[in-house]
């Protein structure tokens, strides 16, 4: 019951072209900023929107390929959590998740009987007959996953399910629905901006900016790779690009200097714990020095992060008693190193 | 001050009719007078005119607003503003109008009557389409407005759960939109019931068929003004209940 979706849409201004499979069983996540074209991914995997080319099949059986071929909603079966869930407003808890399997033939006590089973088993029963602007955010949550898992979909779609909730129902919900994913057999997509939900929830992840496909894997590889800035600033990683010669990579930003022979076009990851400050240039081992100004300081928890100045442009982090022991401001200008044993690179 | 005074002559305006009928009124006789042969036939007519007129208003006109809300027909607006236009053409001419369309002598009329022995002018069934074609657009305008105020995704949400595109309209598109339903029907069947130179021009005046309640008023005003006055203040009544019906969905936060 693979989901595989290749496909090239245009929507507005928005032009989304994405190769993304789901393989059954797992949890994959797709993970980008806001109007990346995550939602417009959704829809026309859910039958909402049609692709203008590609194709998208469940289990082998093609959904929507253009020009001859296009499988409505109601016949795709494909659970959809919604966004802010949109559940029917005129209809109870219980009525909401009814309606599914109301739809697929079944009688209407049948149909309640089979809701009731699922609002147990998300735990909301007892607000079976609540109508949806009566329940908080993380009830609303349960019984639309209710809602979509009734119908027993081949795939499931959930998109930003835990945006609309606070950061305390968050990491119940999350907890819950991490339970709900790991006893469904079809594949899931997680649509998120979320990168909690994908190290929590997701078994691969799909990065997608600005409409395209940027990055794709398991969560260890992408997170161990990041191949944009925008996965590099999530993990909280220096990300570079470069062209390697030898042991140097020239950037845009700094000269690096590697421990292995490398060439051609690579990405290069420093961990921000591994850029050491000093007041004065420091001696011997590391290959890697530069000078740079000060233009940012956050304290997170018991580190301090420190942006440094183009062209350098890495961030460094270090413990508040380094910091304070260095007299750190903004705009000071400061000495920064690191090893040329803690450059990660990797082609691009 | 000027604007005050300005209101202010605005409202008498509005009220002294309104206290003229009721000091012209004949508490004494109005049962008597309402209960005249002539004005039950009226009452009795214009109730089931009105009400068939409201039935196919909602019948035909809530498809119509699903489509000029929901589709992208090509000629859309042109398709509204021609559903509109009962609402500002004077009723004469639609009447005018409804007579070059359906008269005996017209395509239309002519081959209803030869096919099926329907005979628009003159009859009950004039008299319901005349009313019809007033009223309609007054469903239309709210239900599509309604409609467009919608948040699509509850049928988006509706589909994905397997509802037929017929299930996704009955149990979730209609359930959302049915206060502006029932308020637009009410607006209809007001206006149906109110309706009187489309009628009197395309139908007639003929007692017992087509002689609705405004129509009978207008005749008996001469005549049996006594009446006449009964009748309005029936028509006022409903008016006002009309106004009390309604006022949770214009009223309250204004």
């Amino acid at each position: 019951m693979t989901l595989h979706a290749d496909l090239d849409v245009r929507l507005g201004d928005l032009r989304l072209v994405a190769d993304i499979t789901a393989p059954a069983g797992t949890v994959t996540a797709v993970l980008g900023p806001n109007g990346a074209g995550k939602t417009t991914l959704a829809r026309c995997i859910a039958g909402i929107l049609a692709i203008d080319s590609g194709r998208i099949t469940l289990d082998g059986t093609t959904l929507d390929e253009p020009p001859d071929t296009f499988v409505f909603p109601e016949h795709r079966h494909i659970g959809v959590v919604f966004q802010n869930y949109v559940l029917f407003p005129h209809l109870s808890a219980l009525d909401n998740v009814a309606f599914g399997p109301r739809s697929n033939r079944r009688t209407a006590r049948e149909a309640r009987r089979v809701a009731l089973r699922w609002l147990e088993r998300v735990g909301v029963a007892e607000q079976a007959d609540t109508k949806p602007d009566a329940l908080s955010g993380g009830e609303a949550q349960r019984v639309a996953l209710a809602r979509a898992l009734a119908t027993e979909p081949s795939a499931l779609l959930l998109d930003e399910p835990l945006a609309a909730l606070d950061a305390r129902a968050r990491a119940d919900v999350r907890r819950d629905l991490r339970r709900h994913l790991a006893g469904y057999s079809g594949a899931t997509l997680l649509i998120t901006h979320d990168p909690v939900d994908v190290l929590a929830l997701a078994d691969h992840v799909a990065i997608i900016e600005g409409g395209r496909l940027t990055q794709s894997g398991s969560v260890a590889e992408v997170t161990a790779k990041p191949r944009s800035r925008y996965v590099a600033d999530l993990i909280g990683t220096n990300l570079l690009r470069g062209e390697a010669e030898d042991t140097v990579i020239r950037t845009s930003g700094p000269v690096v200097t590697i421990a292995e022979r490398r060439r051609g076009p690579v990405f290069a990851t420093i961990a921000p714990a591994a850029v050491a400050l000093h007041r004065r240039r420091p001696e011997g081992s590391p290959r890697n020095v530069w000078h740079a100004d000060v233009t940012h300081l956050d304290l997170l928890g018991d580190r301090v992060r420190v942006q440094l100045g183009a062209p350098v442009g890495l961030v460094a982090e270090i413990t508040p008693a380094a910091a304070a022991e260095l007299g750190l401001r903004e705009h000071d200008s400061i000495w920064a190193s690191v090893k040329a044993t803690e450059v990660d690179v990797y082609p691009q | 001050m000027v604007v005050l005074a300005a209101g202010a002559i605005a409202v008498t305006f509005f009220v002294l009719p309104l206290a003229g009928i009721l000091q012209q009124a004949s508490w004494s006789t109005l049962f008597d007078d309402v209960a005249k042969p002539a004005s039950r036939d009226a009452l009795r007519l214009s109730l089931v005119c009105s009400v068939s007129a409201a039935a196919l208003s909602v019948a035909f006109g809530t498809p119509l607003a699903w489509v000029l809300a929901r589709t992208d027909v090509p000629g859309r607006p042109l398709i509204r503003g021609l559903v509109l236009l009962p609402m500002v053409l004077p009723p004469v001419v639609g009447g005018v109008a409804l007579l070059g369309a359906f008269s005996l002598q017209s395509p239309v009329g002519g081959w209803l009557h030869d096919t099926f022995g329907i005979q628009l002018t003159f009859s009950t069934a004039g008299a319901i389409l005349a009313e019809t074609f007033v009223a309609m657009p007054f469903l239309v305008i709210v239900v599509e407005a309604a409609l467009r105020n919608t948040d699509q995704r509850y049928e988006h949400a509706a589909a994905t759960l397997g509802a037929s595109r017929l299930g996704v309209f009955r149990r979730v598109t209609l359930p959302l939109v049915a206060p502006a339903l029932v308020a637009g029907t009410i607006l209809a069947w007001a206006r149906a019931l109110g309706e009187f130179g489309a009628t009197i021009t395309f139908a007639g005046n003929v007692s017992g068929r087509t002689r609705t309640l405004p129509l009978e008023i207008s005749l008996r005003l001469e005549a049996d003004r006594g009446a006449a006055i009964g009748l309005s203040l029936v028509l006022l009544a409903v008016s006002l209940a009309v106004l009390a019906a309604l006022r949770d969905r214009w009223f309250v936060r204004a």
